[in-house]
């Protein structure tokens, strides 16, 4: 400052000469050339490298960043379905229209009957929910089981033999012998008074019930079955004890527990002939049947006819 | 200066519409023809945008730009053959600014009463020693300070401020007699 100031006090001027000087001397550029020149330092901004950090570049980016990346979702979602047999995808539609076009399960129990499930009658007297939570138990169990050969476009699944026995889960199979009925007695009151479709509804997606399965209950019940049962059942057997025959060669065996409960089930239920044919397979399938098998089952006879 | 080289194109609208007059009319001052001007003045300031990117401020953006300026008029010069002496030496006296002639037969003072007043002066300072000149429109036209000045031509202070005191004196002759 003091530099400019010596400067300035040292600077030779003459207000006179300045004032005429900016008189006379007053040319601008051409604006063509203003034109021209500002032109070419907003090319020079435009072409030149910016800063990486530059804030407002970075804004404009990033509002583009989520319109992207769901437009990249939607795209491999799209791809992937693509990808999946439209069977597939179909499937759980299919065994949710089956179901719900069952007719109402009856509401009271068979009289004399050692417990709910026990009977094609029982069977579709018990809870929803609990059919639910065997099938997550049995899903669980099918990599263990021996592939279905089920012939026919049946639903795979690997049922109990009879069509109407559910293998029951290692609580119960110890507590089988010892309870008249598994499930608590109100069960079916409480499945009377609600429709059958709303249980459906209200309780986990319970099995899809095969086409065996339809046909055993149309024949055992003559009721009126809907035509998209019909038309699974059309390849099925048409009495039960053909489709227990059929279930028992193709079903591979069971876990020993399960086998044993199973056949002190049926044992219980009466269904001798039943108990007896998985006795037998039980004792093909074991070479040992004799450690395996419990007491009263291993000195157990049929009864004669 | 920085604010353009950082990307501000405002930045560079103001420096043109601050510093385009003074420095075209140094041109144009110099070479006294408009087209030659406007050839030097585009020149000068293309170099002043290309240099954005490695611009370091070591002086005032006046001092800078009216350097550039002053080169390309020391290259056009060279190229037209009107200056032999272009290499500066450490003497203030070598400025090859000195080497350029007046105008001959442009004396203010001969057609002081004929001309309007800035018909006069411009032809004044037409007739000063280019050094002279040189001085005088930075001073004027630039508004560079002496020590600016003394920089920009490679010459001294004392220098500078006796070539200004010289142009100023022939000037305020020819507005004297034409008052």
């Amino acid at each position: 400052m003091t530099a400019v100031r010596q400067d300035d006090e040292m600077s030779p001027r003459d207000s006179r000469v300045a004032a005429a000087w900016r008189a006379a001397s007053s040319e601008e550029p051409p604006s063509a050339l203003d034109a021209a020149i500002l032109a070419a330092a907003r090319r020079e901004i435009g072409a030149g490298p910016r800063p990486i950090t530059r804030p407002d570049a970075w804004r404009v980016a990033s509002r583009w960043w989520p319109l992207a990346a769901a437009a990249t979702l939607g795209a491999i979602a799209a791809g992937l379905l693509q990808l999946v047999p439209p069977e597939q995808l179909r499937a759980p539609l299919a065994d949710n229209a089956v179901v719900t076009d069952m007719p109402a399960p009856a509401a009271k129990p068979a009289p004399g009957m050692a417990g709910p499930m026990l009977s094609g009658e029982a069977r579709t007297d018990v809870p929803t929910a609990a059919l639910g939570h065997e099938r997550t138990a049995r899903s669980a169990e099918a990599p263990r089981r021996a592939p279905p050969t089920a012939p026919g476009p049946a639903p795979t699944e690997v049922r109990p033999p009879a069509g109407d026995v559910a293998p029951l889960p290692q609580p119960f199979a110890a507590a089988a012998p010892k309870r008249e009925a598994p499930f608590p007695s109100d069960a079916p009151e409480r499945e009377a008074a609600v429709p059958a479709t709303t249980s459906i509804a209200t309780a986990p997606l319970p099995p899809a019930p095969s086409a065996p399965d339809l046909a055993a209950r149309g024949a055992s019940r003559n009721e009126p079955v809907p035509p998209p049962a019909l038309a699974k059942m059309a390849a099925a057997p048409a009495t039960r004890e053909a489709t227990a025959d059929a279930r028992a060669k193709d079903r591979g065996p069971l876990p020993i527990p399960e086998w044993i409960a199973l056949i002190r089930t049926l044992r219980a239920a009466g269904r001798i002939d039943d108990a007896t044919r998985e006795l037998a397979a039980f004792r093909a399938a074991h070479a040992d049947h004799e450690q395996l098998l419990p007491a009263d089952l291993r000195d157990w006879r049929p009864p004669e006819k | 200066m920085l604010a353009y080289a950082a990307g501000d194109a405002a930045a560079f609208d103001a420096l043109y519409a601050r510093h385009k007059g003074g420095m075209y009319r140094y041109l144009l001052r110099h070479c006294g023809h408009a087209g030659v001007a406007d050839e030097l003045f585009q020149d000068a300031w293309t170099s002043v945008i290309r240099a954005r990117s490695s611009y370091v401020p070591s002086a005032t953006f006046a001092t800078w730009l009216y350097r550039i300026a002053h080169n390309r008029l020391i290259d056009h010069w060279r190229a037209t053959g009107r200056v032999e002496l272009v290499t500066a030496g450490p003497n203030d006296d070598d400025d090859p600014l000195d080497a350029i002639p007046g105008a001959s037969g442009d004396e203010p003072e001969a057609r002081a009463a004929a001309h309007e007043l800035s018909t006069r002066l411009r032809e004044a300072l037409a007739a000063l020693p280019a050094a002279q000149r040189e001085a005088f429109l930075l001073h004027q036209e630039g508004g560079l300070e002496l020590s600016e000045i003394a920089v920009l031509t490679g010459a001294g202070v004392e220098t500078v401020k006796s070539r200004i005191r010289y142009a100023l004196a022939k000037l305020r002759a020819t507005l004297g007699d034409l008052q």
